[in-house]
Parts: structure tokens; sequence; C-alpha cells
């Protein structure tokens, strides 16, 4: 039997508590910012505490499953959204650590409930399921950060980094757009389980070309998410952007978009095209060599010679798009039988990326936020010179994270090159394109040129001579907030390094829900039954290599 | 991969420089310069041609008078395309997309959706883009800047524009992407699919539930029978889309939120005072611009 | 489509566009003599008896007159603005229906005969302010292309007016639509035919009162009429947008302002005052007399609406600036949003689900 369409929407509803949580309270702020004339501290706090009821909704709705209602419901609750979710969560606590202080009393409200936005936004596109739907999603996140660019500060270069990605981020947004509007041609469902299952299973339903069409909506929708995440040849504006804006919402910038725009590709792009029509399948993984190639050698090369922070981090983020692209091609690559991933997969490897991604490149970016808290210049690679001296804890931190970002062995962002790379080269080749080893071997090499930026910024920590005499310092504190989400940042890479167990099984399972197609037409309990034990099935929980 | 045969291949080498020749001579001057009128009309004729080669690849829909509607809307749409991006005067510019917004509106009710149409003509023709020419009006108190009468690197913008136009007419026609004769489109296939009982077979059962009653194409009606186009639209809006609508409505507070808090007069400016303010700098030069 | 529907719907565009494009000259006598008439005057009575002849005098000066271009005119839109002005004042009369239309249309040999240009158009009203939203670049082209600064500000005084008035407008109306369930004007009346209470008719003053002044104050505003004319505003602006214009151009936007009266009056009636709807019609007549008494009610009242919207000219003062965006967004906007959702509320609750 068919679910029910207005059980299947309190499902979804059910389902998406932890965002509608989210997105309340920020509305709520906004509205209250007006009349209530409080300084910053007490909308942080609220703010905090709403992404804490978040978390709890999430915890609360986590368990209930919406296999049954897959091919009807705007958004999902499997492996993956909650996988994400949190992911956000977590990681929106941090920023919201770092970003604290760094606004005016006057415009608190709204910035923290843009702040807000932008994480319901992101949770949205982990959750969702329909194009429409994260589409809206997508946009959620950026419509907010237009306004967060510009509320922190007010000058020249804030303006022009905002107009830059205003006027790119729309761009992206349309070539998006065009290309759903043939993804939805495809088959004339917006359903992304049933859209993949009809390219796959369906394939008879289908009477017309979709290598052709498809591969239309497969280049249009990487261009636009390319831009989310700062993809070779949709790179450009970054740099500018990062070193314009001010540094918590470059942190902002160099996680969430990212984060986003791999996420949708593993929903709008690999789970449809990987299970669908072999030749498009072949194509799509050609692009995205092509793409992460191209932006894995740009990124490391151009930033062996920045010496400003921001920038050179604008290209280092550059560089890991590179890395995960390398996934997405993995990805790609045509899947027999969605219940059985083999040994690695594009998708796992992403997924524990970005996680990876996100702790080190906030960590890296509040340590600079927290020393341009204390008063001390943090602009350049000479500036942080000889930091061990004056703060050795801090210093500590910003080693961890960067060994981290460089892939050093016992550190988190160690395992997700580990299992992107893995996943390349043990993927099948395929007949006509260079093979996904080859790029493995590029991955490794540009990770090597990689390290060397960032041991370089370590060299000048612990071996350079500081700028100042540390005694003729004011020393000030620049907040505790700041200061627990560096040092969460920092932890919590070492530990995912030191045990990637238990977060590696969740993005094995997150990568097998999104490509996974429930049995259709179940409902009602004995429906609900059945897809629990499929879930069991799926996933087979893998020992740690 | 799919290949095309030479003649495709040739006539969509033949279109893309044509259209890019053409359409860089109409484009204004890299750097605000005069270009002499028979740049222009080799750039008129040079993107005709283009035009024309393009006739082969289409099979316009239903009879005569559908037909002449729908090359009429299309030429029209094309050409204010064309002009919006070559015109040297920003309100120009603005008028040709107001033509463009016009034509596809057309279009969509050429294809039945009677609603896109009006909605398109009342949001985009009717507010967005009085709302750009108010703007531009205003910006031009002090006639047109340098950046205005001045193309950006037309030379490479028209390549790329051609090449992806190209490269989509290719994918379009490639063997396997044309329709046979009587071939339903996807959208109708898997359309009828969900009409049927689903009783047998996943695929069946997929389609009904992905394609709820409400999201169906509405169905061809008989003569006299009055179609339900905004009533079905409603439907599904608010069965399949409700959380979607109601993301939109967030997304739409925080502009407004955004608006006013990037705005932000530090006192609050009557719209009198700051029209009469405005006026004198528009009122001493020339407002209408030179043209 | 067969060649003689074709014939009949060029017979009515033909029929329309002639009676209100005639209609707009004995307008513009009614108006000078109700001006008068509020102003202790006699008014036009020189040209045949009562001056009905006026109007013919008034054309034929129009026509004759030197067609005077200025030379620092931008030229091609300085003559598209006028005919955007009267083309869009026209085509907005597709869709309103001037007679019965629809379910009781009359017949001929078993083929219904729609009192109306373009029947079954679902869309309906939104047609009507599709174009109404397209007549302001008539104001706006006609304020730029003078190279005027009179001109200028009245363009851009009326592209910010007609742009915020057009929300209140357009929800205001959406009442009616969800009572009546259609967007189609025909609906809205049969609908208010067939439901009331005894002897009073549910018009959609009496169901929406709050929507019908909601509606008549946006629909002052969007026809550039007094209290709401500040677009052209003799007293500060010489003439507003056409200044500039002389002779049979500025006969055109004198008629594409008359056009619009018309235009509103029918939908004031049509959405508010039951259309054809009187005590003795009833939508199951479709003979051929009832008909005619329809099309006969529905002219009355439109010609109540218009002498109605012309004594309001003289009654009241012209809005501020700051006072018209005022009423706008802080007072019509609310209110019309208030309305729908009571509207909504009671729809479902008295409707039930569905």
């Amino acid at each position: 039997m068919i679910p029910d369409q207005s059980e299947t929407l309190s499902r979804t509803i059910l389902v998406l508590l932890p965002e509608i949580v989210l997105a309340l309270s920020a509305a709520a702020i906004m509205v209250a910012g007006p009349f209530f004339r409080r300084g910053r501290s007490l909308w942080a706090g609220l703010s905090a505490a709403a992404i804490g009821a978040s978390l709890l909704a999430l915890l609360a709705v986590s368990g209930s499953g919406t296999d049954a209602f897959a091919y009807g419901s705007v958004a999902l609750n499997d492996a993956l959204s909650v996988y994400g979710r949190f992911a956000f969560l977590i990681t929106g606590l941090i920023l919201l650590g770092l970003a604290h202080n760094q606004v005016g009393d006057d415009r608190a409200a709204e910035f923290f409930g843009a702040l807000l936005f932008v994480i319901s936004g992101a949770m949205l596109v982990c959750a969702a399921n329909e194009l429409i739907f994260l589409f809206v999603g997508l946009e959620l996140v950026s419509i907010p950060t237009y306004l967060l660019l510009y509320l922190p500060r007010r000058n020249r270069t804030t303006q022009e980094a905002t107009t830059k990605y205003f006027f790119l981020s729309v761009f992206s947004s349309a070539l998006l757009l065009f290309g759903f509007a043939y993804l939805y041609g495809l088959t004339g469902v917006s359903n992304l389980k049933a859209l993949a299952f009809l390219m796959g299973g369906g394939g008879e339903v289908i009477t017309t070309g979709t290598a052709a069409i498809g591969s239309i909506a497969v280049v249009f929708v990487t261009a636009g998410l390319g831009f989310r995440v700062a993809a070779v040849p949709f790179h450009f504006y970054a740099p500018d952007v990062y070193q314009g804006a001010p540094t918590v919402i470059t942190a902002l910038l160099a996680w969430i978009p990212k984060g986003i725009g791999f996420v949708a590709m593993i929903r709008v792009l690999t789970s449809v095209v990987s299970v669908g029509e072999p030749m498009l399948s072949e194509r799509a993984v050609f692009l995205a060599w092509l793409i992460a190639a191209a932006t894995l050698i740009l990124g490391n090369t151009v930033a062996l010679v920045q010496t400003n922070l921001k920038r050179l981090f604008a290209y280092s983020s550059i560089a890991h798009a590179g890395y995960l692209m390398v996934g997405v091609a993995a990805a790609f690559a045509r899947v027999e039988d969605p219940a059985n991933l083999g040994p690695y997969s594009g998708a796992e490897g992403i997924v524990f990326y970005l996680a990876a991604y996100a702790l080190m490149t906030l960590g890296a970016f509040g340590v600079i936020l927290y020393l341009e808290g204390s008063g001390e210049r943090a602009e350049t690679i000479d500036d942080l010179s000889g930091l061990s001296r004056t703060r050795p804890l801090l210093s500590l931190a910003m080693a961890l994270c960067l060994f981290s970002l460089a892939g050093v062995p016992p550190l988190a962002g160690f395992w997700g090159k580990f299992f992107i790379f893995a996943s390349a080269w043990t993927a099948e080749p395929i007949q006509g394109i260079p093979s996904l080893q080859l790029l493995a071997v590029i991955g490794v090499i540009n990770a090597a040129i990689g390290a060397y930026y960032y041991l370089r910024i370590v060299a000048a920590i612990y071996y350079g001579t500081p700028a100042r005499s540390p005694a003729a310092e004011s020393r000030s504190a620049a907040g505790w907030p700041t200061a627990m989400a560096v040092g969460t940042c920092a932890v919590l890479s070492l530990i995912l390094g030191l045990i990637p167990g238990p977060l590696q099984s969740a993005s094995r399972r997150a990568a097998v829900a999104a490509i996974g197609q429930p049995a259709p037409g179940t409902s009602g309990p004995e429906g609900e039954d059945e897809t629990e034990t499929d879930d069991v099935a799926l996933v087979r929980p893998r020992p740690v290599r | 991969m799919t290949l095309l045969d030479s003649r495709d291949l040739a006539l969509i080498a033949a279109i893309v420089a044509l259209g890019w020749v053409g359409i860089w001579l109409l484009l204004p001057h890299r750097h605000g310069g005069v270009k002499t009128a028979r740049a222009y009309r080799v750039g008129a004729l040079l993107s005709a041609i283009a035009v024309l080669l393009v006739l082969p690849y289409l099979t316009p829909p239903g009879d005569l008078l559908a037909r002449l509607f729908f090359y009429s809307f299309s030429l029209l749409a094309l050409l204010g395309a064309v002009l919006m991006i070559t015109a040297r005067n920003p309100v120009n510019s603005a008028l040709w997309f107001a033509v463009v917004v016009l034509s596809s509106s057309g279009l969509f009710l050429l294809a039945g959706a009677q609603f896109l149409a009006a909605g398109t003509v009342i949001v985009y023709a009717g507010a967005i883009i009085v709302t750009f020419l108010f703007v531009i009006m205003l910006a031009q108190s002090h006639g047109q800047a340098i950046y205005d009468r001045s193309a950006r690197r037309p030379l490479a913008a028209s390549l790329t524009g051609m090449l992806l136009l190209g490269a989509l007419i290719s994918a379009i026609i490639a063997p396997g992407a044309t329709r046979k004769d009587g071939d339903p489109a996807p959208i109708y296939s898997v359309g009828a699919i969900a009409d049927q009982p689903p009783a047998d077979g996943p695929i069946a059962a997929v389609t009904a539930q992905a394609l709820t009653e409400t999201s169906r194409l509405p169905r061809p009606l008989e003569q006299g029978e009055t179609p339900a186009h905004v009533a079905g639209l409603g439907a599904t809006l608010f069965t399949d889309h409700l959380l979607t609508v109601q993301v939109v409505g967030l997304l739409l507070f925080v502009a407004l939120i955004g608006a006013v808090a990037i705005a932000t007069p530090k006192a609050p400016i009557r719209p009198d005072r700051s029209t009469a303010s405005s006026s004198p700098g528009s009122a001493t030069t020339n407002p209408g611009g030179v043209s | 489509m067969a060649t003689w529907q074709i014939a009949v719907i060029l017979v009515k565009i033909f029929l329309i566009v002639g009676l209100f494009q005639g209609a707009v000259a004995y307008m513009i006598l009614l108006e000078r003599k109700i001006a008068a008439w509020a102003q202790d005057r006699i008014g036009p009575n020189r040209c045949g008896p009562l001056g009905l002849l006026q109007p013919l005098a008034d054309g034929a000066k129009m026509l004759l007159k030197e067609d005077v271009i200025p030379g620092y005119v931008n030229k091609p839109l300085y003559i598209l603005a006028p005919a955007i002005a009267i083309v869009m004042a026209t085509i907005g009369f597709a869709v309103v229906p001037f007679g019965p239309a629809g379910l009781d249309a009359p017949t001929v040999n078993g083929n219904p005969i729609h009192f109306q240009i373009a029947p079954n158009v679902d869309i309906g009203i939104l047609y009507v302010f599709a174009i109404g939203s397209l007549a302001v670049y008539a104001v706006i082209l006609g304020g730029y292309a003078s190279n005027n600064k009179y001109s200028f500000l009245g363009g851009l005084r009326n592209s910010a007016q007609i742009i915020s008035y057009e929300i209140p407008l357009g929800l205001s109306v959406l009442g009616m639509v969800m009572l009546a369930r259609s967007l189609e004007l025909n609906d809205v009346m049969s609908w208010q035919d067939r439901n009331g209470l005894g002897p009073i008719p549910a018009w959609g003053v009496f169901v929406q009162p709050l929507a019908f002044l909601i509606f008549l104050v946006s629909a002052f505003a969007e026809t550039n009429r007094l209290p709401f004319d500040l677009a052209e505003a003799e007293q500060e602006l010489v003439g507003g947008f056409h200044t500039e214009y002389s002779a049979m151009k500025f006969g055109m936007f004198f008629l594409g302002e008359y056009l619009h009266v018309i235009t509103v009056s029918f939908l004031t009636v049509i959405l508010f005052f039951g259309g054809w709807d009187a005590p003795f019609l009833g939508v199951e007549d479709t003979s051929w007399i009832a008909a005619v008494l329809k099309v006969g009610v529905i002219f009355f009242k439109v010609t109540l609406m218009v002498i109605f919207i012309m004594w309001i000219r003289w009654t009241l003062p012209r809005f501020r600036y700051d006072q018209l965006m005022n009423l706008a967004w802080k007072a019509l906007i609310p209110l019309a949003l208030l309305n729908l959702v009571v509207t909504m509320v009671l729809i479902q609750l008295f409707r039930g689900v569905g």
C-alpha cells in the first residue's frame, strides 16, 4: 500500500523537528532584536540554547526511520541525514563560540539569527530528498550568509567581499537550477530516491537518451555546486572573499558552503548517477576527475607562495575541495548493487573527510580569531612567528589543526585522505578515461606538497623569533567561548585520529543510506518493521584497519 | 560516447562561429568607444544566420496558429535577449529584458502554464524590472558612467556563451536523445505508470509514491472542460511541497530582515524627504540620458 | 477552432474596444459636468444640446493639433510610452465579462455565446493584474524619455506608487477568490448569485467589507486618480509625466487613464457588487432576454461606479508622498493580510476540511 499523503507529511514534519526548532528560534531572535536593546551576550546565549534544543530534538527523532516514505517525502531521516545534521549542529556551536564577540551590540540579534538560519539551512540540505527542497535549503544558507558577511564590519573591503560573493552565489544558483530542470526532465519526478530508482531499476520506463540529457544535468549541477565548494574553475572568488570577510565569517565560508555542497553532491549526483546508465556514470567520473585534478594542483601550488594567512587558507580550502572531488569521482563510478558497496566507497570517504575538515579548519581559524581578539596581529605567517614562547597551548592547538590539515598520520585529516584515496584506488577501471588510480597518485603527491606550506606555519610558530618581546605585550583574553571552541576542535581532531572507528562506521552507514533504495510501497507498522530489519541488513559495520 | 555525424557537427560549428562573431560585433566596445554602423549591421546579419541555422533542429508544436505564436514568441525572446546584452543604455537593456520576460511568458502560455505566465509577468515585468528601471534612472542622474557603456571582455564572453550553446545543442540532438515520433516523453510515460493501479512491480509502487495524485500533470481535457491549473498548482504546493513553501517563507523573512539590517538608516528617513533630496541632482543634469 | 468561433471573438473585440473608447469620450464630458456641478459652475454647454457634441469637438481638437516632439527627448521611448498606455488599458478587457459567460451563457444552436472576449481563462483576474502591472511602463517611460525634471519626478513617484499599491490590491481580491474558489470572474459572479441570506445577496461588499474598502483605495491609486494623482500633480509638477506630450499622444495617455477607470469599475462591480446579479436574475436563467437584462444590470452598476469615482475626485485633497507610502505599507497591506487570514480561518471553520 502506498503511504497516505498526510501521513507522509506529518512524519516528515516530525523528522524535521530539529530544523524547525532552530529556524523558529532564529526568527524569534530576529524579531525580538529591535524591541529588546540588550547586549550581544544575551543573543549569543539564546542562540546556544537554541542549538542545544535542536540537538536534543535531533537525538529524539534520530531513531525514527523514514524508509517507508522514502519515495514520497521531501526529507529523509537516514544515516546520512542524521550524521550531517549532527555535524552541522556541533560545528554550529563551535562557530557560535568563535563568533560570540565578533559583532556590535546593535546588530547582534540579526547576526546570531542569521547564523542559526545558516545552520538550519545546512541541516535541511543534509535531510533533503527532493530537488526543490534541496535548492531551498541551499538558499537558506546563502541568503543569511550575505547578511553575515556584511553585518560585523562595514568598510570597503567587506563591501567588496560581500558583493563578489553575492553575485557569484546568485549566478551559481542559476546554474544549479538549470541543471535541476534537466534532472527533473529525465523522469518527471523530483523525489531524489525515486529519481535514482527510476534511473536504475526503472530503466525501461525512460525511453529517451538519459546519457545526453543526464550529462547536461550533471555538468550544470556540478558547476552550481562547484561554486559553493570552491572547486576549479569556480574557485576564483575564494581568496578575495576570504581575505575581505571578517575572520569568523571566513571560517564559516570555509566550512559550511563546502559541507553542504558535497552533501548535496552525494544526494543529487552520485547517488543518482552511480546507479543509472553506465555511459552517464562514465562521463560523470571523467568530469569529476578533471575537476579534482585541476583543483588539487592549482590549490596546492598557489598556496605555496602565499604569505597572508587568510589567502593561504583560502587556497588550502580549494585544495581540500580537490581531495573531496577525488571522492566524488570515485562515488560517481557505477554501483551494480546499491545494497552492497565495495570495501571503500567514495561517499564514505567524503563524509568522513568533511567532519575532519570541519574540525581542523575551524580550529585553525579559531586560533587566528583568538589572536585577533587579544589584540595581536595575525595576518601573515610572520605574525605567528615565535608564538609558542608566548602562548604554548594555543600554539599546540594550531599545530594539531595544521598537522591534521596536512594529513599527518595519527590525526583525523589523515584518515579522511586515506579513505578517499583508498576508494579511488580500489575503484573499477573505466575504459576510455584516465584511471582513478592515477587520480589517487596525483592526490598523494599534492598532499605532500600541501604538507610543506602547513609545516611552514608550524615551523614559524615553534622555531621563529617573536617580533616583539613577550614581556612588553599586554596580554588580554579573547573570551572563554573562543578558547573552548579552539580546544574542542584540536582535541577532537586528535581523538578522531586516534580512534577513527566510530566515525568511520557512521560514515559507512551514511554512505550506504545515501545510495540505498528501500523496498517501495511499504507502510504501516508491519512496513516499518520490515524496513527496520532492512536497515540492519544493509549496514554491516566493518572493523577499522 | 555518442558521436554526431559530420553534417550536424558542421552545422553546430557554424552556429557557434557565426554567433560568436555576430554577438561580438554587436556588443558595445570594450572601452565604451563607438563602433561603426557597418559593424552592427554585419553583426546582426551573422547572428540572424546563426539563428536560421538552428531551425532544422526545431520541431514546432501544434497546429498552424500555435506554430505561428511559438515562432513569434521565440524570435522575440531571442531578439530581446540579444538586444538586452548589446544595448549601450542600461534603461534600454532593462526594457529589452522586459521584452524577453513577456515573450517567455507567452511561451509558457502556449505550453499551458497559465499561472506561471501570469506570475512571471506580474513579478518580473511588473515589479522587478520596474524596480530596476527606478534604480537605473536614479543612478544615472549624473549621466552614464563608462562602465555602463562598455562591455567587459566581449570576445571571450561571447565565445563562452556560444560554446555553451553549441554543447547544449549537440547534447540534445545526440543520437538517443531525440525522441522518435509517438514516443512519449519520460514525464508522460512515468506519469502513465503512476496512473495505473500500483498492484504490480516495484516500479509502479515507486512512481505511485513519488507522483502523488496532486503532483501529476493534468490529463488532456475534453473540449469544453475547464482545466483547473491554479487549483491543481495550489493543491500540489500545499500538500507535496508544503514544507518547501514554508522554508521559502523563512527565506523571504531572512531576506527582508537582512535588507532592513543592511540598509540601516541612522535616523528614520521619510520617503518624501529622500525624494526631495535626490531630485535636485537628477533634475539639474539630464535624466533622460543620451541615446 | 472553427472559423465562426474566431469570427465571434473578432466581433466581440471590435464591439468592446469601440464601445469603451467611445464611452471614454462621454466620460470626459461627464467628468467635466460633475466638476462643474461640484464647483457650482455650468460646465460645457456650447456644442450641441446640453454640450453633448463636446466630445466630438474635443476629439477633433486632439487629432488636429500640432504634434510637437521636443528635440531633447529620447525619441523611441517617447513615442512608445503613450502606445503602451493605450494598449495595456485596452487588452485588460480580454477576460472581463460584460454579461453572462461561462455556465449561464446563452446559446445559439447549442453553442454557448460568452459575453467575454476570452472565456474560460483559468487565471482570470491574475491576467487583469498582470496587464495592470505593465501599465506602469507607460508612465515611467513617458517620464524618463521626456528628459524633463517634472516628468522624471512624476515617473519616479508613479513607479513606487504602483508597485506599492499592487500588493494590497492583489491581497484584497483573494478573499473573494477563496470564497468563490475560482480566479475566474464569472465564477465569482455566479457564487455571489447562488449564495446569500434570504433577500440579501452575498455580494462582496457585504461578505468582504474590509476587502472592498482596501480594493477601492488601492484601485484609485492604480488608476492614478485623485487623491492619488501624484504622478501628474498639476500644482507641483505642471503635468507630471505627460508635461512634454501634446496632441494625440497626450490624448492617448488620457484615453488610457479613462479606460483604466472603466476596468476598475468593472472589477469592483463584478467582485463586490454581484456583477449582473439582481433580485430577479439568477445563474440558471440562460435565455437571451435574461442575458440582455444581465448586460443592462452590469452596465448600470458600472456607470454608477464611474460616477462615484469622478465624484471622489472633487471631494478629497491629494495625499502627500509619505502619507501615500504610509497608507500602503502601514495600513492597507497589514489590513489586507488580516482580512485574508480571518477569511481563511472562517472558511475552514464553516466549510470543514476540504
